[in-house]
C-alpha cells in the first residue's frame, strides 16, 4: 500500500511539467472549454446584459439589452436597461430621439433625445418603472445609456 | 546524483553535480527558448533582440544554478522580483498606447476591457455558483488577460504548486519581496502572529460584501496593486477615496512595512487571494518537510519565512503552517538540511529529488509568465533610454 502510494505521489509529481506545458499551449481551447462547460458569462452589472433587439436606422442602429435586475439568491427592487447606439457610418445624426419599449409589451416606456455633440440626454418616462438614466458613455461610433429601473 | 557541499550557515548539504544539473538544464533551456520566440524567428531590431537574449540568459542561468546549487529561494527571489518589476513596466506603458490613460473609465468596462486579475478569483465564487455569471468587467475570451484564460491557468497552477503561486506565478509578489529584502537586518522582527490570520478575515468580509453587492470589493477599494497598474478614473469623492487608499495600502503594505519588517507583509498579513490560495495547499502534492532528527530547532527558518508560515509549532509537527506559500526560503538557511521540498506520501531521504520535481514545474511556469514580463519590461528601458518616452516603439 506504501509502495502504491508512493508511486502515485511521484507519477503525480512528474505528470505536474506535461501538465503545464498543456495548460500553456492549449490555453484558448481550455479557456473556451471552461467557459462552454459552465456557461459563466460576463455579470450584467458590467457587460449590460444580453442584446434582445436590434433596430437599423440610416445611419446608425440601436441595441436594446434585456433589463437587469440581478441579485445573488433573485431579481432585486432595482436595476437597469442598456441602450446602445452605433453609428454606422463613424457618425451620428446630430439628433437621436427614440421611443423605447424595452420590455417589448407593445407600448412604449420611455422617450430618449441625445444631442450627440455634447451627448445631453433627455429622457422622458412614460411608464412607472422608469427611474432616471446614468450618464451617457459616449465612445467612437458608440454612445451607451443605462436607465434606472424599479422591478415591477 | 548528489555530491556534499559545503556546510556553512545558509547552504544545505547536498547539490547536483554538474552533469545531472545540464542535463536537467536542456528541457528547461529548450522550453523558454520555445515560449520567449513563441515559435518565431528572432527579431532583426536590437531593442528587441537584446531584451529576449538578456531574459533568456538570466532566465535560464538561474535556474541552472538553482538546480546545482541545491539552493531555491537565492536564485527564484530575483526572478520574481523582476518579474514583478516586469509587469509595472510593461503594464503602464501599454495601457497609455492602448487606451492613453492607466484609469479606467466606464468606457473599458462597458466594454469588457478590463484586463482580469487573479486577486478576483475568490469574490467570484459564490455570485458564480448563484448567478452563473463573472463580476468582473472584463471578457470571457478575448483580448488580453482574458477571464476564461485567467481561470484556467488558476485552477491548473493551484493543482500543481499550490500555495505556491504566491512565490512562483503571482505577478504582484515581488513587489512586497523586493522592498522586504532591502534592509539586511529588520528593524522591526516582532510581529505578533495573531495578525496571521488578518488574510482570512479580509477574505471573509470581501467574498460576502462582493457576494451581496455582485461587484469586486477588494478591487473596488482594498488592492494596493492598483498603484502601480490601473484603477478607476477619479471622477468623485469615491473614487478618489478609493484612489488614496489604493496609494496609502501600496505604501504601507508593499514598501514601508515589508523594509521594516523583512516580511512579505501585504502577502502574508492582507492578501486575501493569499489566504485563498492556502487551502489549495490541502490538496497539493508538494510540501515542506521538517526533519525532527536533523532540527536543532535554531530558528532561522522561522526567522526567514517572509509569510509568517513558520512557528516553534511547526518544528515539532515537522511541516509548516498551510500558509506556507513555497518560497524555499527555509530550505535555503537551514544548514542542517532539516528542511526540505517534499512530495507528500512518499518517505525522507531523498530531498533532492523532491527539490527537482517541484522546482521544475514552479520554474516553468514563472519562466512563461515572467519571462515575457521581464523581457517587455527591459524593452521599455531600452526605450526610455534611446527615445526619451516609455512609450511608442514598434
Amino acid at each position: 500500500m506504501k509502495n502504491i502510494r508512493m508511486i502515485m505521489a511521484y507519477s503525480w509529481a512528474v505528470l505536474a511539467v506535461p501538465l503545464i506545458l498543456a495548460t500553456f499551449l492549449g490555453m484558448p481551447t481550455w479557456a473556451r472549454f471552461l467557459v462552454d462547460t459552465t456557461g459563466l458569462k460576463v455579470a450584467p452589472k458590467f457587460s449590460g446584459g444580453e442584446v434582445i433587439r436590434t433596430i437599423e436606422y440610416q445611419g446608425y442602429s440601436t441595441r436594446i439589452h434585456e433589463p437587469s435586475f440581478d441579485g445573488l439568491f433573485g431579481p432585486c427592487k432595482q436595476g437597469f436597461v442598456q441602450i446602445d447606439w452605433k453609428a454606422n457610418a463613424g457618425s451620428f445624426p446630430e439628433t437621436i430621439s427614440e421611443m423605447i419599449d424595452y420590455d417589448q409589451n407593445g407600448t412604449v416606456d420611455f422617450s430618449v433625445v441625445i444631442q450627440t455633440q455634447t451627448d445631453q440626454v433627455t429622457l422622458k418616462a412614460l411608464d412607472s418603472p422608469v427611474i432616471a438614466p446614468e450618464p451617457l458613455i459616449s465612445i467612437p461610433d458608440m454612445k451607451i445609456l443605462r436607465i434606472r429601473l424599479r422591478n415591477p | 546524483m548528489t555530491e556534499r557541499g559545503r556546510t556553512s550557515y545558509g547552504c544545505p548539504p547536498t547539490r547536483i553535480a554538474w552533469h545531472w544539473t545540464i542535463l536537467l538544464a536542456v528541457p528547461m533551456v529548450l522550453l523558454t527558448a520555445m515560449t520567449m520566440t513563441q515559435g518565431q524567428p528572432l527579431p532583426k531590431e536590437l531593442r528587441l533582440l537584446i531584451p529576449l537574449i538578456v531574459s533568456f540568459v538570466f532566465l535560464n542561468a538561474m535556474f541552472i544554478l538553482m538546480l546545482r546549487s541545491g539552493r531555491i529561494d537565492q536564485f527564484r527571489s530575483p526572478v520574481f522580483i523582476l518579474y514583478a518589476l516586469g509587469l509595472v513596466m510593461m503594464f503602464i506603458p501599454n495601457m497609455l498606447e492602448v487606451r492613453g490613460t492607466v484609469a479606467i473609465g466606464a468606457e473599458e468596462i462597458v466594454q469588457g476591457k478590463v484586463p482580469f486579475c487573479h486577486m478576483v478569483i475568490p469574490m467570484t465564487i459564490i455570485p458564480a455558483a448563484f448567478t452563473r455569471t463573472i463580476i468582473f468587467p472584463g471578457s470571457m475570451l478575448e483580448g488580453f488577460a482574458s477571464i476564461g484564460t485567467m481561470l484556467v491557468l488558476w485552477l491548473v497552477v493551484s493543482i500543481v504548486l499550490g500555495r505556491g503561486w504566491c512565490s512562483w506565478v503571482c505577478f504582484y509578489g515581488g513587489l512586497d519581496e523586493g522592498f522586504s529584502r532591502i534592509l539586511r537586518t529588520p528593524l522591526i522582527r516582532r510581529i505578533s502572529p495573531t495578525l496571521r490570520y488578518v488574510p482570512f478575515a479580509v477574505l471573509l468580509v470581501i467574498v460576502l460584501l462582493s457576494a451581496v453587492y455582485l461587484t469586486p470589493t477588494y478591487c473596488e477599494w482594498l488592492c494596493p496593486y492598483k498603484s502601480v497598474t490601473e484603477f478607476a478614473a477619479v471622477t468623485d469623492a469615491r473614487t478618489l477615496i478609493q484612489t488614496v487608499i489604493f496609494v496609502a495600502l501600496f505604501v504601507g503594505l508593499v514598501i514601508i512595512l515589508p523594509i521594516l519588517t523583512g516580511k512579505r507583509t501585504q502577502c502574508g498579513l492582507f492578501c486575501p487571494m493569499g489566504a485563498f490560495q492556502s487551502f489549495t495547499n490541502k490538496v497539493n502534492i508538494f510540501g515542506i518537510r521538517i526533519d525532527k532528527d536533523k532540527c536543532i530547532q535554531c530558528g532561522a527558518c522561522i526567522k526567514a519565512c517572509p509569510t509568517l508560515s513558520l512557528d516553534q509549532t511547526c518544528l515539532e509537527k515537522g511541516s509548516p503552517r498551510m500558509t506556507c506559500s513555497k518560497c524555499g526560503r527555509c530550505v535555503d538557511v537551514c544548514k542542517f538540511g532539516a528542511v526540505s521540498m517534499q512530495i507528500k506520501g512518499t518517505p525522507p531521504g531523498h530531498p533532492n529529488l523532491g527539490r527537482v520535481l517541484f522546482v521544475y514545474p514552479a520554474f516553468l511556469v514563472m519562466a512563461i509568465m515572467g519571462g515575457s514580463m521581464i523581457q517587455q519590461g527591459l524593452y521599455r528601458i531600452i526605450l526610455l533610454v534611446t527615445t526619451g518616452s516609455l512609450v511608442g516603439g514598434s
